[in-house]
């Protein structure tokens, strides 16, 4: 099985370097590495050009979101497996490696996912995040799992409508149609935790959450009723 | 029936609630469960939100049937288990106009816990419309 990996850009000449070569420094074989450039105005674009020729670029005329960008990443890809990489994470060298085994062992597993860990930025401000992620967890960040391609013919792409969270509807799409997903107890990806400093337990990011459970709560109405969601538990 | 709570109560700073069309969907960031809020139920979050008192809140309806005040006192009951409403040592607000205006039309609400591990931990990460997704520090 060949895997394809996409990483959306959008200015991020500061980090897309090292979670570029996390994703080369793999230790299986990566089929094709693309990068989806959201319209940056820094030097994204030329910084992969001149440091990683082997990357295929996209580049969108104007900016569409995370959404738009993994779903054109998506549908130029040709690999059997799909890994999605934030230009401001990094993978464990081991990530893609262990996913592969999982798929290659369970064939009627979908999804391999593994746990997140994070890391501050040095100065970044005291974040209620901070008393909580101490110890890596699985979280739907999409960088943390390796997916059969089939999986979007079952439950489609991202919500290019949603800006923020839509990993995690992407997600509860897949928990509802009941795809196959483990995840192992192991940590596969870094991510970086900024500095802007949000509101306590009112965010941006939790209000798109909102959004997603909402979306999801009315179809799953509308199948009938709403049942629970299958746990995601590390295993 | 009447109300028995003899202290002020305030909406927990951990929990995150959204209007929607049809439904209010709340979540408790700290316990993980996200509850569904529908007809009289969501009517009555908004006016807790807008700080009017569970005693209070019999007051807002037109009328009340003995069953329908008890379906209101379950219902703040719920709230006040999943620690969604809590005690507040808070000097208790100024009385709030009181509006016989609303209408019962029953009580919708419902709790789910299957999302906890995801709603729990959420790690911030934001994408500045200027700034770009990641942000160096200034």
């Amino acid at each position: 099985m060949t895997i394809s990996v996409i990483i959306p850009a959008y200015n991020s000449e500061h980090y897309i370097e090292e979670a570029l070569k996390s994703a080369l420094n793999q230790e299986v074989d990566i089929k094709e590495i693309i990068c989806v450039d959201d319209a940056s105005t820094d030097n994204t674009v030329a910084i992969v050009r001149s440091k990683f020729p082997e990357v295929k670029i996209f580049k969108n005329e104007h900016n569409k979101g995370p959404s738009f960008c993994r779903n054109l990443g998506v549908e130029k890809s040709h690999g059997d497996l799909i890994a999605f990489i934030d230009s401001d994470d990094y993978w464990l060298p081991e990530k893609t490696r262990l996913q592969l085994e999982m798929l290659q062992s369970q064939p009627e597993l979908e999804i391999a996912g593994g746990l997140t860990d994070y890391f501050l930025m040095p100065d970044s401000l005291d974040r209620i995040e901070k008393a909580m992620v101490n110890k890596p967890h699985f979280n739907c960040y999409v960088s943390a799992v390796l997916i059969r391609k089939s999986v979007f013919g079952k439950i489609g792409y991202f919500n290019t409508a949603m800006r923020l969270s839509e990993d995690q509807d992407w997600f509860l799409r897949a928990r509802e149609a009941e795809i196959n997903i483990k995840i192992m107890e192991h940590t596969v990806l870094m991510k970086r935790i900024h500095s802007q400093n949000i509101t306590r337990d009112q965010t941006f990011k939790t209000i798109g959450m909102m959004d997603a459970i909402k979306m999801s709560l009315d179809r799953r109405r509308q199948l009938g009723t709403i049942k629970n969601l299958k746990p995601l538990k590390p295993e | 029936m009447e109300f028995q709570y003899n202290y002020p109560m305030k909406i927990s700073s951990k929990v995150v609630s959204d209007r929607f069309e049809d439904e209010a969907v709340l979540v408790n960031l700290e316990s993980g469960i996200y509850c569904s809020l529908k007809a009289t139920a969501m009517d009555i979050w908004e006016k807790l939100q807008q700080g009017y008192q569970v005693d209070e809140l019999p007051k807002l309806f037109q009328s009340l049937s003995d069953v329908q005040q008890k379906e209101i006192d379950s219902f703040i009951q719920f709230l006040i288990a999943e620690n969604l409403l809590i005690p507040s040592d808070e000097k208790l607000p100024q009385a709030k106009p009181i509006e016989s205006a609303l209408l019962f039309s029953g009580l919708e609400y419902s709790k789910y816990d299957d999302m906890a591990d995801l709603i729990m931990i959420d790690p911030i990460h934001e994408a500045d419309d200027q700034k770009g997704w990641p942000n160096k520090p200034e």
